[in-house]
C-alpha cells in the first residue's frame, strides 16, 4: 500500500538563536530521542525523515543550522530553495523571540517565495504548565521548596500567536524534551506542501525505523493553527 | 626616506594599483612576514641578518652516547637567519632534512674556530648538550657582520635566561629525558619519582586520553620520541630533522602531544614572551560579563560532552577560563561556536596557559578569519576548497553540481572544528597533529582526500541524503582495516593520510594563498551586502526617508566610522561624537563642509544637542538605528511634529537631570519617558530585554524615543502593537507635561536657527540658496534677464535680513510670552537686528539673571504660537529643516573609490607597524630575495610511505 503513494521531497531549514533547541527538535522528530547537552551544531547538519500522510509521503530533507549570530551570514546558503522553514525560539528567553522575528523577516524577504514557515516556541516543559491546558501567564523565575528554580514562561502565548497571525505562519508551542507537539509541527508543514511538487516514488528506500508513525489523526494536525 | 614619505608613497601606489584593492591575500608580503610565517615566530621578529651556511649537529656529553643516527655525519647546506631573538636554519634541498628556530636564550656559548678555508666557522653550544657547527659561506664582510650581529643580539637576550629556566620547567620532555638519564644511572622508579616533579599537563592525565593506547602503540611511540629528544635537543632547543616529521605523522604520544603542538605552531614563543598575560586577563576581567561570556556559558556543557573531564566542574571551569580569557584578549573575535570544541580538545593535552596560546595561534594565524564575527576566512576557504575539487576531481565536481549538493555546506564543519566533530576524536587528533605543524593546507589536503577516497560512492549518490550518508559512514569506519595487496593491512585512516599528503601534497601554502586572493573580494563583498541588507531590514521603519536614503545613511555611517571593512568582522562599533560630525556633514545641507569647517561644526551647540538627543541609550555613541531614526525625524515635514521634536530636544535635558529616576535602573535612558499617566500608552514597557527576569518582551532596541508617533512600529516593539496605536494628542500631552523651555534654551534655539539657516544667509562659492518665500518674490523676474541678477541679489539680501529679523523677534516674543522679566524689549532696543549673535549674548546674561529668580518657562503651546506667528520660522519647520536632510549618495563598499580608500587606510596601518620595525634598525626590505624564497618550498615528499609505519 505504501508503495502506491507518491513521495514529495521537501527541503526544510531550521533557524533560531543558539541553544533554543533546534537540533533537539530535529532529533526528537527523526529518532524520537532527547539528549541533554547536545553539542552545538557547527555550520549545519543534514538529516532526513519521512511523514506519511493519508494520500502521499513527504520526505523532509532537513538542514539544521547553527544559531550563533555570526553564523547568520551563512544562512542564505542554507535556506536557498528551501520550501519550508521552522523558526524556533525559547519560550523562557525573550531575546530569542526577537531573533525569531528577525528570521521570519529575513525569510519573507530573502527566502523562496511561498516558503512555508512554522514558528515554534520550544522548551514548553520548562514553564511547568500542563501540556494540554491553557497557556499560562508570563511568570518570573521562582524557587520551589527544594530550592531548585523553576523558570517561568517569559514569552506569552499570545505574542507568538500574534506574530504568526501577522505573518501567516504556523505556530506551535512545543517541547523537544517531552516530545510535545513535535510531530505536529512537521505534519502541519507536510499538509501544507502542495501536491504538484512531487518526485519519483522513493518510498521503497525508506527504512522502517525512519518512518514516522502517523497514527494520530493527521486531519486534526493539519487543522491546528492553519 | 622619512616615514611620512613612505606612507605617502604607499598610499599613492595603492591608489594607482588596481590589483591592490583587496588587502589580505593579494598584496605582497614582506620578507619579515614571510620569515615569521615560515618559522611561526611571534611579531615583531624580523630579519636582522641572513647568510648561506653549512650546518652540522654534534651531540655532546651524554647525548653523544645516544646519537647513533646518520643525522650527525654530514654538513647540511641551507640558509641561516638571525632575528632579534631567534636563530633559524632551513636546509636547501629538502627543508625537512634540517630546520630549527632557536630562541637565542637557548644558546649557551658561541665560539669562533680558526679555519684555513674561506668559511667562517662557529661552534654554537646549546643548553641541552647539543652543539651546532656552522660554516658561513659568504664574503668576508658579510661573515663578520653576521657574527657581530649575533653577538650583540645574544647579549640582549641575557636577561631572559630566568624566563627560560621558568618555562623549561613546564615541559614534559624535560622531565622525560631527565628521568631517563636518572634511570640509566641506576636510580629506581620510585627514586626518580621522588626527585623530579612531573610538570602540569592536560586533563587527559587525570581523566584518561581518548583512544586505545595499546592500539596506537603508545609505548613504542614514546620510546622513539625519547630517542629523538635525547640526541636532537628538546622543547625550545629542539632541532627538526626527517625523523621528527615522521614521528608527528604517525601520531603524537599523549604525554608529549600538548608540548609538541605548541612547539610546532609557535604558540610556545608567545607563552614565553607573555607568561603572565593569561592569569592577568582572568584577574582583570573577573566577574565581567559580555555577549561572549554568555555565549560561552551556553556552550560549556556542550563541548565534547562525552569526555569525562567535561562532565566535571574542574574540566568545565578550565574550558570556561580559556575561552573567556581569549575573548578578553581578542574582543574582535570574542567567541565563535566550534572554538569550544577546539579548546576542549586542546585542554585534554595542554595546561590552560598552553591551550590559551595555542588557541590564539590557531585563531589568529593558522586559520585566519575562520572564527571572526563574519567568519569570512571560513567562507573564503570553502570557496577555495570548491575550486580545488573542481581542479583536481572535475568529474566528481560536475556530479556534485548536477545533483545540487552544496559541498561547502558539508565541508564547513570539518574545517571549523578541525574534523573534531566529524571524525572520531583519536583520528581528528592525528589530523590536528599535522595541522599544528603544516598549517591550514592540511585541512584542504584531508578534505580532498576524503572526497577522493569516497569518490566512487559519491558518484553513485544522487542527493544530499545519499552524499551525507556516504561521508558519515566513512567517518565512522576510519579505524576499519582495508584489504590491501601488501601483506600489511592498513586502516581507512592510514589510506586517507597517504592520499592527503601524497596525492594532494602539491596543494601547498602558496597555492592556497593565491586562491584566497582570487576569491577574497567576492566573498567579502557578499558578506558586506548581506550585512547591509540585514542591518537595514532590522532598522525601525522610517516614515519620511525612503529606502534609498536609508541605504545612503548606511553607507555614510560606515564611512564616518572609518571602520575596518565590515566584511572582515572587526568590531565596527558606533559613532563617536567626532565621527557623528562627519556623518552629519554628509547628511544635512547646513553641515555641508562648504559652510562650516569640521572644527567649527564640532563646537556647535546644536550638533551637541542632536547627538545627545539621538543617543537614546545614553552611551555617548550612536548606532545606525539612532542615526536613521534621528534623520527620519528631522525630515518630517509635518510642521507640528517638527516643532514638537525641536521643543522636546531642548526640554529633554532638563528632564534627564531632574526627573531621571534611580529606582528603575533598567529603564532605557531615554530622555523622554515622562512619568505621566499617558506613558501607559507607550508600547514599550521600560524593562530591559537583556534582563532575564523581565516578564515579557519589551524594547529590543531602544533606538527611538518612545514617544515618537512616527517610528513606533519598530520591529521589537510591534510585539505589542495592539496597544500602540496612539493619537497625536497623547504625544503632545506627553511633551506638554515637560517643564518647558528656559531662557537659556530659547537662546540656544535661536542660535541653532542661525546656524541651520546659514545656507540661506551666507553665500558660498558665489551662489545663493533661496527659500520658497524668496523664490516667490523672484518669480516675476524670471523672464527679465536684464534685471534678473539685480533682483536676485536684492531678494537674497532681503532674505538674509528676514532670517535675522525672525530670529531676533523669536527671542523677544519668547521672552515676553514666558514672562521672563521684561528683558526682551530691552534687548531688542539694545541690539541692532543684524547683530543677533550679540543679542543672544546679551540675552544669556539676562536669562541667567532671570533663571536665578523665578522658574519661568516657555510651554509648548506658547513655543508653537511664537513659531507660527512668523512666516520664516514657520517655513523653517515645514520646509527648510525637512528638506535640509539630503544624504549624499556615496559609493558603496564594493565600489572602487571607497574600497580603495579603505585599503589605503588598512595598509597604512600595517605599514606603520612595519615601519616601527624598520626604525629599530631592521634590515632593509629585500623584495627580490623574498620572491626567491617563495619558491624554496617546492619540496618532494619522499617519505610518505612512512605514514604506514608504526
Amino acid at each position: 500500500m505504501e508503495a502506491s503513494k507518491t513521495t514529495t521531497s521537501v527541503k526544510l531549514v531550521l533557524l533560531g538563536e543558539a541553544a533554543v533547541g533546534k537540533s533537539s527538535l530535529v532529533l526528537r522528530f527523526v529518532s524520537d530521542e532527547f539528549q541533554e547537552n547536545k553539542e552545538p551544531t557547527i555550520g549545519a547538519a543534514f538529516l532526513t525523515q519521512k511523514c506519511q500522510l493519508s494520500n502521499r509521503t513527504v520526505k523532509f530533507e532537513i538542514w539544521d543550522t547553527a544559531g550563533q549570530e555570526r553564523f547568520a551570514s551563512l544562512a542564505p546558503m542554507y535556506y536557498r530553495n528551501a520550501q519550508a522553514a521552522v523558526v524556533v525560539y525559547d519560550v523562557t528567553k525573550p531575546p530569542t523571540f526577537i531573533r525569531a522575528r528577525h528570521w521570519v523577516n529575513e525569510l519573507k524577504t530573502q527566502g523562496s517565495p511561498n516558503i512555508i514557515i512554522a514558528l515554534v516556541a520550544n522548551k514548553h516543559d520548562l514553564t511547568g504548565e500542563d501540556e494540554e491546558g491553557e497557556a499560562g501567564p508570563v511568570k518570573p523565575d521562582v524557587e520551589d521548596e527544594t530550592g531548585s528554580s523553576i523558570v517561568g514562561r517569559k514569552v506569552a502565548y499570545s505574542d507568538g500567536q500574534k506574530l504568526a497571525e501577522d505573518e501567516g505562519l504556523l505556530f506551535f508551542e512545543a517541547s523537544a524534551k517531552t516530545g510535545m507537539n513535535v510531530r505536529k509541527i512537521f505534519l502541519a508543514i507536510a499538509n501544507k506542501i502542495p501536491i504538484e511538487n512531487k518526485t519519483p516514488n522513493q518510498s521503497n528506500r525508506a527504512g522502517a525505523n525512519e518512518t514516522v508513525d502517523v497514527g494520530m489523526n493527521s486531519s486534526q494536525a493539519a487543522n491546528c493553527q492553519c | 626616506m622619512g616615514w611620512l614619505d613612505v606612507i605617502k608613497d604607499t598610499a599613492s601606489k595603492l591608489l594607482d594599483d588596481k590589483s591592490n584593492e583587496s588587502t589580505l591575500y593579494l598584496r605582497r608580503r614582506t620578507p619579515d612576514e614571510l620569515l615569521r610565517e615560515r618559522f611561526n615566530l611571534p611579531e615583531p621578529e624580523g630579519i636582522v641578518a641572513k647568510v648561506t651556511a653549512r650546518v652540522k649537529l654534534v651531540p655532546l656529553g651524554i647525548n653523544a652516547l645516544n646519537a647513533h643516527s646518520s643525522d650527525f655525519e654530514d654538513f647540511i647546506s641551507g640558509k641561516l637567519w638571525l632575528s632579534e631573538s631567534f636563530l633559524m636554519f632551513e636546509s636547501y634541498i629538502n627543508p625537512r632534512d634540517l630546520t630549527f628556530a632557536l630562541p637565542l636564550s637557548t644558546v649557551r656559548r658561541v665560539e669562533r674556530i680558526p679555519s684555513n678555508s674561506t668559511y667562517h666557522v662557529l661552534k654554537i653550544a646549546l643548553i641541552q648538550d647539543l652543539q651546532i657547527v656552522v660554516e658561513i659561506d659568504e664574503i668576508f664582510s658579510t661573515n663578520d657582520d653576521f657574527c657581530s650581529q649575533l653577538s650583540s643580539n645574544l647579549c640582549n637576550q641575557v636577561p631572559l635566561s630566568r624566563t627560560l629556566r621558568q618555562i623549561t620547567r613546564t615541559f614534559y620532555s624535560e622531565y622525560l629525558v631527565e628521568s631517563a638519564i636518572r634511570r640509566r644511572k641506576g636510580q629506581s622508579r620510585a627514586e626518580v619519582r621522588a626527585a623530579l616533579s612531573v610538570p602540569a599537563g592536560g586533563l587527559g592525565r587525570e581523566f584518561g586520553y581518548p583512544g586505545d593506547a595499546k592500539l596506537s602503540h603508545e609505548r613504542s611511540r614514546m620510546r622513539l620520541w625519547l630517542e629523538y629528544l635525547n640526541s636532537h635537543g628538546r622543547n625550545l632547543g629542539l632541532v627538526r630533522m626527517q625523523q621528527f616529521f615522521k614521528l608527528i605523522r604517525v601520531g603524537l604520544p599523549n604525554a608529549l602531544r600538548g608540548e609538541v603542538w605548541e612547539l610546532c605552531c609557535g604558540s610556545v614563543f608567545l607563552r614565553m614572551k607573555s607568561s603572565k598575560l593569561y592569569a592577568a586577563l582572568l584577574e582583570e576581567n573577573e566577574s565581567k560579563t559580555t555577549q561572549a561570556t554568555e555565549e560561552i556559558a551556553k556552550d560549556l556543557h556542550r563541548s565534547l560532552p562525552e569526555y569525562a573531564a567535561y562532565q566535571s566542574e574542574e574540566g568545565l571551569e578550565k574550558l570556561r577560563r580559556v575561552l573567556t580569557a581569549y575573548s578578553w584578549m581578542c574582543p574582535d573575535v570574542g567567541y565563535c561556536q566550534a572554538m569550544n570544541i577546539v579548546a576542549a580538545t586542546l585542554l585534554i593535552y595542554q595546561t590552560e596557559d598552553q591551550a590559551f596560546w595555542t588557541l590564539h595561534e590557531l585563531v589568529h594565524r593558522i586559520l585566519p578569519g575562520y572564527y571572526s564575527r563574519t567568519m569570512y576566512g571560513m567562507l573564503l576557504d570553502q570557496k577555495v576548497l570548491e575550486k580545488l575539487v573542481e581542479r583536481t576531481m572535475p568529474v566528481l565536481w560536475n556530479h556534485l553540481i548536477e545533483v545540487d549538493v552544496p559541498l561547502s555546506i558539508i565541508s564547513l564543519p570539518w574545517f571549523l572544528s578541525l574534523y573534531a566533530n566529524s571524525m572520531p576524536l583519536p583520528f581528528a587528533l592525528r589530523v590536528i597533529d599535522i595541522l599544528m605543524l603544516d598549517g591550514s593546507k592540511v585541512l584542504f589536503q584531508v578534505a580532498l582526500a576524503v572526497l577522493k577516497v569516497n569518490s566512487e560512492a559519491l558518484m553513485q549518490a544522487v542527493d544530499n541524503t545519499a552524499v551525507v550518508a556516504v561521508l558519515k559512514h566513512y567517518f565512522t569506519t576510519l579505524g576499519d582495516h582495508k584489504p590491501s595487496s601488501s601483506n600489511k593491512p592498513i586502516t581507512n585512516f592510514q589510506l586517507l593520510l597517504v592520499t592527503a599528503f601524497k596525492e594532494f601534497g602539491v596543494i601547498d601554502d602558496n597555492c592556497i594563498h593565491e586562491l584566497r586572493g582570487k576569491f577574497e573580494k567576492e566573498v567579502i563583498g557578499d558578506i558586506e551586502s548581506y550585512s547591509k541588507k540585514t542591518a537595514i531590514r532590522r532598522l525601525p521603519k522610517t516614515h519620511n526617508l525612503n529606502i534609498e536614503q536609508v541605504y545612503s545613511i548606511y553607507e555614510s555611517f560606515y564611512i564616518s566610522l572609518q571602520a575596518i571593512r565590515p566584511g572582515l568582522g572587526g568590531e565596527n562599533g558606533d559613532l563617536e561624537y567626532y565621527q557623528f560630525v562627519s556623518f552629519l556633514g554628509q547628511s544635512v545641507t547646513w553641515m555641508d563642509p562648504s559652510f562650516v569647517s569640521k572644527g567649527d561644526a564640532e563646537h556647535q551647540p546644536v550638533v551637541h544637542r542632536l547627538f545627545k538627543y539621538w543617543d537614546v541609550r545614553n552611551k555617548g555613541s550612536l548606532t545606525l538605528g539612532n542615526c536613521v531614526n534621528g534623520l527620519d525625524k528631522l525630515a518630517c515635514s509635518d510642521i507640528m511634529e517638527s516643532i514638537n521634536y525641536f521643543y522636546a530636544m531642548y526640554v529633554s535635558e532638563e528632564r534627564e537631570d531632574t526627573q531621571e529616576s534611580p529606582v528603575s535602573p533598567s529603564t532605557p535612558k531615554s530622555p523622554k519617558v515622562p512619568s505621566s499617566p499617558t506613558a501607559a500608552s507607550n508600547p514599550g514597557s521600560p524593562l530591559s530585554p537583556k534582563d532575564p527576569k523581565s516578564p515579557t518582551i519589551s524594547h529590543q532596541d531602544p533606538t527611538k524615543p518612545p514617544k515618537s508617533p512616527i517610528l513606533d512600529n519598530d520591529d521589537a516593539n510591534s510585539i505589542k502593537t495592539t496597544k500602540s496605536v496612539k493619537s497625536n494628542m497623547s504625544i503632545i500631552n506627553d511633551i506638554s507635561a515637560l517643564p518647558g523651555l528656559t531662557g537659556q534654551n530659547i537662546l540656544e534655539i535661536a542660535d541653532a536657527f542661525l546656524f541651520m539657516t546659514k545656507p540661506f544667509t551666507e553665500k558660498h562659492n558665489g551662489s545663493v540658496s533661496l527659500d520658497s518665500i524668496s523664490k516667490q518674490q523672484l518669480r516675476p523676474f524670471l523672464n527679465q534677464p536684464d534685471i534678473y541678477q539685480e533682483a536676485l541679489e536684492r531678494i537674497y539680501q532681503q532674505q538674509s535680513a528676514r532670517y535675522l529679523a525672525s530670529v531676533s523677534s523669536f527671542i523677544q516674543r519668547c521672552f515676553e510670552v514666558a514672562g521672563l522679566r521684561q528683558v526682551a524689549p530691552e534687548i531688542g532696543e539694545k541690539a541692532a537686528v543684524k547683530d543677533v549673535q550679540s543679542l543672544i549674548d546679551l540675552g544669556e546674561q539676562d536669562a541667567d539673571a532671570a533663571d536665578d529668580g523665578t522658574d519661568r518657562r516657555l510651554s509648548l503651546p506658547h513655543f508653537r504660537m511664537v513659531v507660527l506667528a512668523d512666516e520664516t520660522l514657520e517655513l523653517f519647520f515645514s520646509q527648510t529643516l525637512p528638506s535640509s536632510v539630503q544624504i549624499k549618495t556615496v559609493d558603496s563598499f564594493g565600489k572602487p573609490g571607497v574600497h580603495r580608500l579603505r585599503s589605503v587606510m588598512d595598509t597604512i596601518l600595517r605599514e606603520g607597524v612595519q615601519l616601527a620595525d624598520g626604525l629599530r634598525g631592521r634590515a632593509q626590505l629585500q623584495v627580490t630575495e623574498a620572491q626567491d624564497e617563495d619558491t624554496d618550498d617546492l619540496l618532494v615528499k619522499e617519505s610518505d610511505r612512512d605514514l604506514l609505519d608504526i
